[in-house]
């Protein structure tokens, strides 16, 4: 890893927030989504020192110039900021778009202070076939980044990514030449066949190799802590939407069970509109989408007019409070709940 | 905590249910996991038959009422038995216990007889030590997630997990009703159980559910292998499930397809034994878990009913061959039925399990009426829908939102969808290397699957196969091209294969000697010659 020198690449940022050179570092105030395009094309692994506030999703990937960045997109590699200073290490082979002309982008959704203190990078290697060799290796370990999609299918898992080959294609085929081979020597030594032994034998070392690389990749995207209390559960581990599992623990918090609560929340966010619904159940709860009569809920199951609710949950909305409102709680400037006093 | 007495409670709920019908195993082991099983088979269907087909609303007394009754009918049962039973020699009949078996599949070594000590620790352990040890780091990790995980998907988010938050509110306006259609009443009742007793939501029992679920299968798995003296079957069956990496995923979600597989994948356990053993105890239990399963999701019955069709195939095939039958149903509430029933009765008793079987079967009918009746006939049953349009000429559904799409969108056909689908099937690694495996063995063992009882069952993944490849490239092939659905839907089929080739692998090896044809067999082969 070497050393970058951030103020002399500052100036090389693509951001879209206002950026600030400080005593600490490069610094921004993230607020919903926020992008920084940095200039180094040609590394494959970054690492960088932090300071957060606040809770924020960091997500990292490969811009090359010309698409427009989705940084949800699979695979969405994502990590979770720890408040206060932290160091993460980001391995920008295993994002979506890799190329030896990309550059890394890191998307910050959230609301807080970020500040980038050091950074240092991995260049490429200046050999075509160590940077072939070195991607695949990469994205064949690459833990599963889970989404909201990843219960539709799993990362296909890439023997080799360059080459476009499968890792249960070649442990399809290994099983079955394992299991011939045991087939037949077992016949050449016994004399006699044994199926069953060599599909046994061939299962196992395959179905084996198979659920190693597996275990490799999933156990790290795991939440293996135990955490007893379900409050804590939802404000603190909802993976891919910190803030919106802030709100959705204080909500809960904060409203009273008969509270009928209306989510303000721009409708392209679908994820987090449901969230909060959906854990502030058993209250009544619709999506307060501005200029309709009556508002629905989840699945269109529970309806309010307007002047039918008692609180606003409010995420990422342009949209003023309705009159009578007043903000009681939040996680973030448009993160918060509101209540008519 | 109400998580776990709810857990408990359902478990002993079911265990009165099958020792009520004859169909506990007498092994504790096996029957806290068979009996929690059923037990949310139970509670599902007569939560959703009281409230929709008596209106009986859905309270914490009607609940805690449904849950007893099994109990209640079963404590009574046991004191009129008692009291009837001053002979010595019906007081040695003890009542749901299954005999020792009789009559097994020719050339099977008889397994382990109840009241035996059951083998645990499979042979050889250095194989079956990291297999095991592979279960538990997996299944200890799937608890871990599943627990810590809160609901993160749209549809766990609108239909799923909303649910059963909807038998809590027992709110049912047509858009409740159409969510209970789509989600179906397992994962609706037995989640809310604790909350609807307690009146306290915890919004991640739904996360509990689907874990015990998979716990649940896993234990049965191994239990049922030990108490049936074959525990590296056991192991080999939970390493196989565990293998499926989309499986151990999803049952970390609140998503349902792991629990249609998973209580498919119970009730094909039994599928398995009954093939083996023709234990027709083994063939209730299977019917009954599979009927649970048919409450699960929209696709729940059209899965459910291609492995209960093979199970009433398989039964009224040895009844037809004249096969022996063994584990009668002592003091079950169809009665009849004993050890070698078919040799001594005669003809007319040979259809006894078949009848049995259907009058086992027949309650369901009650789901299906609520169903229509909450859905209307088409809603119920929107599936049937899709086939009758398809096979009146319609093209496949598309995307949601194609009609109102300014351009048209290009037809999508199963030659589309079909490198998807191997994909999704061989390589894709969602299924693991189960579909490879499977033929290998179906192939290089199929002279002796006969012998082993397991051609049947084979059969029931072979057409729960070609169930998913027609909903995959027929009826909806554009979902197997976007991968919405192509790699769930191959669940079920994955956790009953992954089971049968543990099964294949793990089963003894049958007798030298050539199987006897059966009597029907033999006297049919007569009247050939002789006409």
């Amino acid at each position: 890893m070497r050393e970058v020198d951030l103020p002399a690449i500052a100036s090389g940022f693509l951001a879209t927030a206002e950026l600030y050179r400080t005593a600490q570092g490069i610094e921004v105030f993230a607020d919903g989504r926020t992008v920084l395009v940095l200039p180094l094309p040609g590394t494959q692994e970054l690492e960088l020192d932090y300071q957060a506030a606040g809770p924020t999703l960091l997500t990292f990937g490969n811009h090359d110039g010309v698409t427009e960045i989705n940084p949800t997109a699979r695979p969405w590699r994502y990590r979770r900021l720890v408040n206060g200073r932290g160091t993460l290490r980001l391995d920008l082979r295993q994002a979506g778009g890799f190329t030896v002309s990309t550059r890394p982008y890191l998307v910050l959704q959230g609301t807080g202070r970020f500040t980038l203190a050091r950074l240092r990078a991995r260049p490429l290697p200046a050999d075509r076939e160590a940077v072939l060799e070195g991607f695949d290796r990469a994205l064949l370990w690459a833990p599963n980044a889970i989404d909201h999609t990843t219960i539709n299918l799993l990362e296909t898992p890439m023997w080799s990514a360059s080459r476009g080959i499968h890792l249960y294609a070649v442990l399809g085929v290994a099983f079955l030449a394992l299991t011939a081979a045991v087939l037949l020597g077992l016949r050449a030594l016994r004399g006699r066949w044994r199926p069953r032994l060599a599909l046994a034998a061939g299962a196992l070392a395959a179905v084996a190799a198979g659920d190693g690389v597996f275990l490799a990749k999933v156990l790290p995207a795991l939440d293996l802590s135990v955490e007893l209390d379900p409050e804590a559960r939802i404000r603190e581990n909802y993976a891919f939407d910190p803030q919106a599992g802030a709100l959705a623990a204080l909500a809960r918090a904060t409203l009273r069970p008969d509270e009928r609560v209306g989510v303000a929340c721009p409708s392209y966010n679908w994820y987090a509109r449901e969230l909060f619904c959906f854990n502030l159940a058993p209250r009544r709860c619709v999506f307060a989408d501005p200029g309709q009569p009556v508002h629905a809920g989840l699945s269109g199951v529970d309806r309010l007019r307007p002047d039918e609710l008692d609180a606003i949950v409010s995420f990422q909305s342009d949209e003023p409070l309705p009159p009578g409102f007043v903000r009681v709680a939040q996680v973030g400037p448009r993160a918060f709940v509101a209540r008519r006093p | 905590m109400s998580h776990l007495l709810a857990t408990a409670a359902l478990a002993a709920s079911g265990y009165g249910l099958l020792r009520l019908l004859g169909l506990s195993t007498g092994r504790w082991t096996v029957d806290v996991a068979l009996g929690w099983l059923a037990g949310t088979g139970w509670l599902a269907f007569a939560a959703f038959v009281l409230r929709f087909l008596a209106g009986v609303p859905y309270t914490g007394v009607t609940a805690t009422l449904v849950v007893l009754l099994p109990l209640a009918a079963l404590v009574v049962r046991e004191v009129v038995t008692r009291r009837r039973s001053a002979a010595p020699a019906e007081a040695a009949a003890a009542p749901g216990a299954t005999p020792a078996k009789s009559a097994a599949a020719p050339g099977i070594p008889p397994t382990a007889p109840v009241g035996s000590h059951p083998r645990w620790l499979p042979r050889p352990a250095w194989l079956f030590g990291p297999l095991a040890a592979y279960v538990l780091v997996v299944a200890v990790a799937v608890a871990l997630h599943g627990i810590n995980t809160p609901t993160h998907t749209d549809d766990g988010l609108r239909v799923r997990a909303f649910a059963p938050m909807l038998a809590f509110a027992d709110a049912w306006g047509a858009e409740a009703r159409s969510v209970l259609v789509y989600a179906g009443p397992l994962p609706t009742f037995v989640p809310s159980l604790a909350w609807r007793v307690t009146g306290v939501v915890n919004h991640f029992h739904v996360n509990y559910f689907v874990v015990t679920g998979l716990l649940a299968l896993l234990a049965l798995a191994v239990a049922l292998g030990a108490a049936r003296g074959r525990p590296e079957r056991g192991w080999a069956g939970a390493f196989g499930l565990l293998s499926l990496p989309l499986l151990v995923y999803h049952a970390t979600s609140t998503y349902s397809d792991a629990v249609l597989a998973i209580w498919l994948g119970a009730g094909f356990l039994f599928l398995l034994e009954y093939g083996r053993e023709r234990d027709r105890a083994d063939a209730g239990r299977a019917l009954l878990l599979f009927l649970a399963a048919a409450m699960v999701k929209r696709e729940g019955e059209m899965v459910a009913a291609a492995a209960a069709a093979v199970l009433f195939a398989q039964v009224a095939w040895a009844a037809w061959a004249g096969l022996g039958v063994a584990g009668g149903v002592a003091g079950g509430v169809a009665g009849g039925g004993t050890s070698g029933d078919a040799g001594r009765d005669g003809g007319r008793s040979r259809w006894r399990t078949l009848r049995w079987l259907a009058l086992l079967a027949a309650p369901y009918l009650l789901v299906i009426v609520a169903r229509v009746r909450l859905a209307g006939l088409a809603g119920a049953f929107p599936f049937l829908g899709f086939v009758a349009e398809r096979l009146a000429g319609a093209p496949a559904p598309q995307a949601a939102g194609a009609q109102v799409a300014a351009a048209p969108v290009p037809q999508i056909t199963a030659a589309d969808a079909l490198p998807r689908f191997l994909e999704a099937t061989f390589t894709s690694g969602n299924a693991g290397l189960v579909f490879w495996v499977l033929p290998a063995v179906a192939v290089l063992l199929a002279p002796s699957l006969r012998r082993r009882g397991l051609a049947w069952a084979l059969a029931a993944v072979a057409l729960l196969f070609a169930e998913t490849a027609a909903s995959a490239l027929w009826l909806f092939p554009r979902f197997t091209v976007d991968q919405g659905t192509v790699h769930r839907s191959l669940l079920p089929v994955s956790v009953a294969a992954a089971l049968w080739v543990a099964g294949a692998l793990c089963s003894p090896e049958p007798a030298a000697s050539p199987e006897p044809a059966p009597p029907n067999e033999k006297s049919r082969r007569a009247g050939r010659r002789r006409s």
